[in-house]
């Protein structure tokens, strides 16, 4: 008979490579513990069976456990956080896991941690402390289990790497540097995902803590430099930059401005800890078949470049919506296009132009108020009042958020606008006028565009600040790296 | 002889036009994605605003998948084509053909006429500069350049930039060109000594594969701006034209909706036979004949080549020297046009061309023109940093004289650029996927800069000034000029062939398309593949 395992935090980068190896093998039947459906992964015959359900609400997942063999729990709160989500997730998110596995007779419990959960200053460091405060909670549970403990797991979807990318796409990098420098010990994710397949396989959890990481610990900055040589094809800069004094900053700053802080003080601990792993049996066995540090980097940095993505006349791929647009929603959408119409062209727009812009709308995304941020919903909101608003909220947006809901919302309706009778012919209109009157009308342009930019930042800035302080810095449980 | 042709391509048409000719037996395999019928022949490009049943439809796709949106993240915006839906066959791809791409991001076609079925037309012929690279000069070439303008029909002139477009038989005259070009032509004029001695450039009109007088069954342009939706009357040339034409012969035999797979070859190194898969159902089918031809754009021949190689020899080998002409675009702004109105009944391709002479000959840069007239607007509106409202006033104020330059860069063969084979990536029949590898040479910054600059100092002085900040230098693989692969040469070099594209290494294997390029001129290459295959043809067999 297979090994009945559930699996928390399977949509998370670690997840995802676990559950692909264990799904297609006929030694498994997979649960994994999921919030939202994802699309069409349910009917696969033969791929795991998707609960939709809150790892802190265990009645969702409870009847689920039964007759699982293997907890294997990766779902965590990480990245930017708040103090109190982290304690959420990581602690009672665990707390009550385990409750559920005792009462569902779950025998091994395969906790994925973080080699941050063993750091000796994790000052600030909210994610580290309850990290280890779960792992107390796993020792203390009477269930069998094996902890692990990732150090710097790298992949082509990791977070972490997509991050050092970016910054080693920059002429200078910035090195934070505390007291004394630190080392990584870089490991890629399929190696992570054989340690977890070993475990799970082998017979019994011994109540081991293992450390896992790559082939060899190195330099911290031996290894952002090695990552610069292999982006950029020559080696760039370093700027040394004093950790104490930018963490004890961040730190302050946190309470009010944490939603706007591109990395947080606690995240910088990594500078002020060596993430290497203490020698185990595993990590021993991994590291025997293990790229070099020198080639997985590479080889993720060409794996960045190549994609078949790229075959193609450059569209974006439609997002195939599968919910149907509700009678409220459409209703909303006409709404919408009337005022954003008469916005844009003068006009109303006809019964056609008002079917294409729901439809349009829909297949694109962009048909539900309640799929959009905090701020892009105030913004679409605004537009939808009245033509002075729609007009300030799309000329901040036209400026600042050119990326957001309302923009292209509007650009949607723009592409139906000029190409159906009659609104074509506000674009295509053959019109001569004199050189003045032209200018004229340019600086009318310039001026109207400039006041409502001025309207809009008044209004969207401070929105903008709210929006990001209240922010119920969604649960999100993902797996932990 | 039974010649077996795969690909329907200008190079596959052209080449197998000549032999039909010739009274030689032709098959053609072919995936051949048909084009659909063409709405409303008879309306105008406003027309169709006014009189289509489901514009939307037409205009942005069932899906409107032809909105041009950004990405939600910065970073992942793709290439901006601007094809229309009514193009889509084109690009369709069937489902054995997979890629990997590491610095290149090209199209590939499966169409009835290929990838120029949505080309734009612009047809110059190579001097003996650019052929140096080539076992042969212009003059060898010179009758087949003749020839296929006179099969396709392309409109162009004398003028100061001929100097640069070697001479060949049966242009037809130029087009009318539309008030802004002809604005930018008389500025040219005035100041022509000057602006050549200072730039070492030139302007002057284009070549286009375009019919100004009736040809046949085809009408001449009658200036309806629809020609990126698709010309309604044959004015404007693509291959499935001339496929239509070798379909007529009675010697000709046309299979659509095949898939090659891959030449099974014996012992002896010849070919046996071709392998091809039927779309529908899958059914593998052996076909023989006296000499093959491959005529499927560079990426699917050489793909053809190195899956033949992979079964037969289980060997992956690189296919090097991929090239692809360098492209940047830069919007320039006809001042003389400011507060004068577009003429939406206007030929829409590029009318206008601009050389610059660079430090060696065949290193001519190469630019086209294309003047705004009928054209989708809304990604130009949203590529503005102001609110909707205000770019389309100031779209409509300064449109009649928005214009782009389009330089194109020559490339030469390097080892570092290569199609193989991924064994990593492998489809759903067990074959390793086509993989791409493409680094630009070293220094091309700061040839583009220096094409840039002289372009900026000539268009200001014509009254015409570059927009700042807008140029773009297009990724490569967007020129879709991609060969060189399978270079042509005297000597019997491994994975090259000669002088009449017989390969080295295949014996009664011909190659007729881009693949078989040693050095990629700036000038667009289509026409001089057309001449190539129909040269071949008219040599070798
Ligand atoms: C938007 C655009 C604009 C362009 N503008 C210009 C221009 O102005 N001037 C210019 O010179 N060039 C231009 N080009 C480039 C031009 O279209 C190509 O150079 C030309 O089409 C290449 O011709 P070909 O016959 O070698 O190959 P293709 O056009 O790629 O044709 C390949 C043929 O082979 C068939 N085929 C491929 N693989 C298989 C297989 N395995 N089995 C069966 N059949 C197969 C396909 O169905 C197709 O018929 C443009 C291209 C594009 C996309
Ligand atoms: S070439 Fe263009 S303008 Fe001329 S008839 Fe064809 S579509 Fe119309």
């Amino acid at each position: 008979m297979p090994q009945s395992i559930f699996v928390t935090g399977a949509g998370g980068f670690i997840g995802q490579g676990l559950v692909r190896k264990l799904a297609p093998s006929a030694n498994y039947s997979l649960k994994v513990l999921t919030r939202r459906p994802r699309l069409g992964v349910t009917s696969q015959v033969g791929g795991p069976q998707e609960i939709t359900g809150d790892l802190l609400e265990p009645a969702t997942y409870r009847d689920a456990l039964r007759g699982c063999e293997t907890v294997v729990h990766l779902a965590a709160a990480t990245g930017r956080a708040t103090p109190k989500d982290y304690e959420r997730v990581n602690v009672e998110g665990t707390r009550v896991l385990i409750e559920a596995c005792k009462a569902a007779g779950v025998r091994r419990f395969l906790h994925v941690s973080t080699i941050a959960a063993g750091y000796a200053d994790q000052s600030y460091y909210s994610y580290a402390k309850t990290k280890a405060e779960a792992e107390r909670l796993v020792r203390e549970s009477g269930l069998e289990f094996v902890i692990v403990r990732p150090t710097l797991v790298l992949g082509e979807k990791s977070p972490i790497w997509n991050t050092l990318l970016k910054i080693t796409k920059l002429p200078v990098v910035p090195l934070f540097e505390g007291a004394r420098p630190v080392s990584v010990q870089p490991i890629h994710v399929d190696d992570v995902v054989r340690g977890l397949v070993r475990l799970v396989e082998s017979e019994s959890f011994k109540g081991e803590v293992l450390e896992l990481g790559g082939p060899r610990p190195l330099a911290f900055r031996a290894f952002l430099a090695l990552t610069q040589q292999a982006v950029r094809d020559k080696p760039g800069k370093l700027l040394r930059i004093p950790l104490g004094p930018v963490r004890l900053m961040l730190a302050a700053m946190e309470p009010i401005a944490r939603p706007l802080m591109p990395v947080t003080a606690g995240q910088l601990a990594v500078f002020a800890n060596d993430s290497i792993a203490a020698p185990n049996w595993l990590q021993t066995e991994l590291q025997a078949t293990m790229p070099s540090t020198e080639e997985l980097i590479t080889t993720l940095v060409d794996q960045g470049r190549s994609g078949d993505d790229g075959l193609g006349i450059g569209r974006e791929k439609v997002r195939r919506e599968t919910r149907p647009l509700t009678d409220q929603a459409q209703r909303t959408l006409q709404d919408e296009c009337r005022a954003l119409t008469t916005y844009l062209v003068g006009t109303a727009p006809n019964a056609y132009i008002e079917a294409q812009y729901a439809r349009a709308t829909h297949v694109h995304g962009l048909a539900f108020d309640e799929d959009f941020s905090c701020f892009d919903r105030t913004t679409v909101r605004l537009a939808r009042s009245n033509r002075i608003t729609a007009r300030a909220a799309d000329a901040y947006c036209g400026l600042l958020h050119r990326r957001g809901i309302l923009r292209r919302k509007l650009i949607v309706l723009t592409a139906i606008l000029e190409h159906v009778a009659p609104t074509y012919a506000a674009f295509d209109r053959v019109e001569t006028r004199s050189l003045a009157a032209m200018l004229l009308t340019l600086a009318g342009h310039g001026m109207v565009s400039g006041l409502s930019l001025l309207l809009g930042a008044a209004v969207l800035l401070p929105t903008k600040l709210y929006c990001a302080l209240t922010a119920r810095s969604a649960p999100r449980a993902r797996s932990a790296q | 002889m039974k010649i077996l042709v795969v690909g329907s391509g200008p190079s596959g048409v052209h080449f197998a036009l000549t032999a039909l000719r010739k009274n030689h037996q032709v098959v053609m395999l072919d995936v051949g994605r048909a084009r659909p019928a063409i709405a409303l022949p008879d309306a105008d490009f406003l027309g169709l605003k006014q009189q289509l049943d489901d514009p939307a439809g037409y205009f942005l796709g069932p899906d409107f998948e032809s909105i041009s949106l950004p990405a939600p993240e910065p970073g992942n915006d793709k290439e901006y084509y601007g094809l229309p839906p009514s193009k889509d066959y084109v690009f369709d791809r069937p489902e054995p053909f997979a890629m990997r791409l590491d610095g290149f991001s090209p199209l590939v076609s499966f169409a009835a006429g290929g990838l120029a079925e949505s080309w734009t037309g612009g047809s110059y012929p190579l001097n003996d500069d650019e052929l140096s690279a080539f076992p042969f000069g212009y003059e060898a070439m010179a009758p087949h350049y003749g020839e296929v303008a006179e099969r396709i029909g392309i409109a162009g002139g004398q003028d100061d930039l001929s100097v640069c477009f070697p001479p060949h038989d049966h242009l037809q005259p130029m087009l009318d060109l539309d008030e802004s070009g002809a604005r930018l032509l008389a500025a040219y004029e005035r100041r022509r000594e000057r602006l050549s001695a200072k730039y070492k450039a030139r302007l002057g009109r284009s070549r286009q594969a375009v019919l100004s007088t009736p040809k046949g069954s085809r009408q001449s342009c009658r200036y309806c701006g629809r020609c990126l939706w698709g010309c309604p009357n044959g004015a404007f040339y693509t291959p499935s034209l001339t496929l239509r034409e070798c379909r007529t012969y009675p010697n000709f035999e046309y299979v659509p909706n095949v898939f090659a797979s891959h030449l099974e070859l014996a012992p002896s190194g010849a070919i046996e036979h071709v392998v091809s898969y039927d779309l529908d159902g899958g059914a593998e089918t052996r076909r023989m004949a006296d000499a093959y031809v491959l005529a499927c754009g560079t990426l699917s021949t050489s793909n053809l080549v190195l899956r033949s190689i992979y079964r037969s020899r289980k060997e992956i080998v690189r296919l090097t020297g991929l090239m692809d002409n360098r492209q940047v675009l830069a919007p320039f702004c006809n001042l003389s046009m400011l507060g004068r109105s577009f003429n939406p009944r206007s030929y829409q391709y590029h009318q206008l061309a601009f050389g610059i002479e660079a430090s060696a000959p065949d290193r001519y840069v190469h630019g086209q023109i294309t003047t705004l007239k009928t054209a989708t607007a809304h990604p130009i509106l949203r590529s503005l940093p102001l609110d909707l409202k205000s770019s389309i006033g100031v779209f409509k104020a300064l449109r009649s004289s928005l214009a782009v330059l389009n330089l194109n860069f020559c490339d030469w063969r390097r080892e570092t650029n290569y199609l193989t084979l991924s064994p990593e990536h492998v489809d759903a029949h067990g074959w390793p996927a086509l993989s791409a590898r493409y680094r630009p040479p070293p220094g091309e910054n700061e040839t583009i800069r220096a094409a840039c600059a002289t372009a900026r100092g000539f268009f200001w002085d014509l009254g015409a000034p570059l927009i700042p900040g807008m140029a773009h230098v297009r990724p490569m693989g967007s020129s879709v000029h991609y060969s060189g692969t399978l270079p042509m040469s005297t000597e019997r070099r491994a994975w090259s062939v000669s002088p009449t594209c017989q390969s080295h290494d295949i014996e009664n294997l011909f190659i007729v398309d881009g693949s078989v390029m040693p050095f990629l001129p700036a000038k667009n290459l289509t026409f001089t593949l057309m001449a190539n295959a129909v040269r071949v043809a008219a040599t070798a067999f």
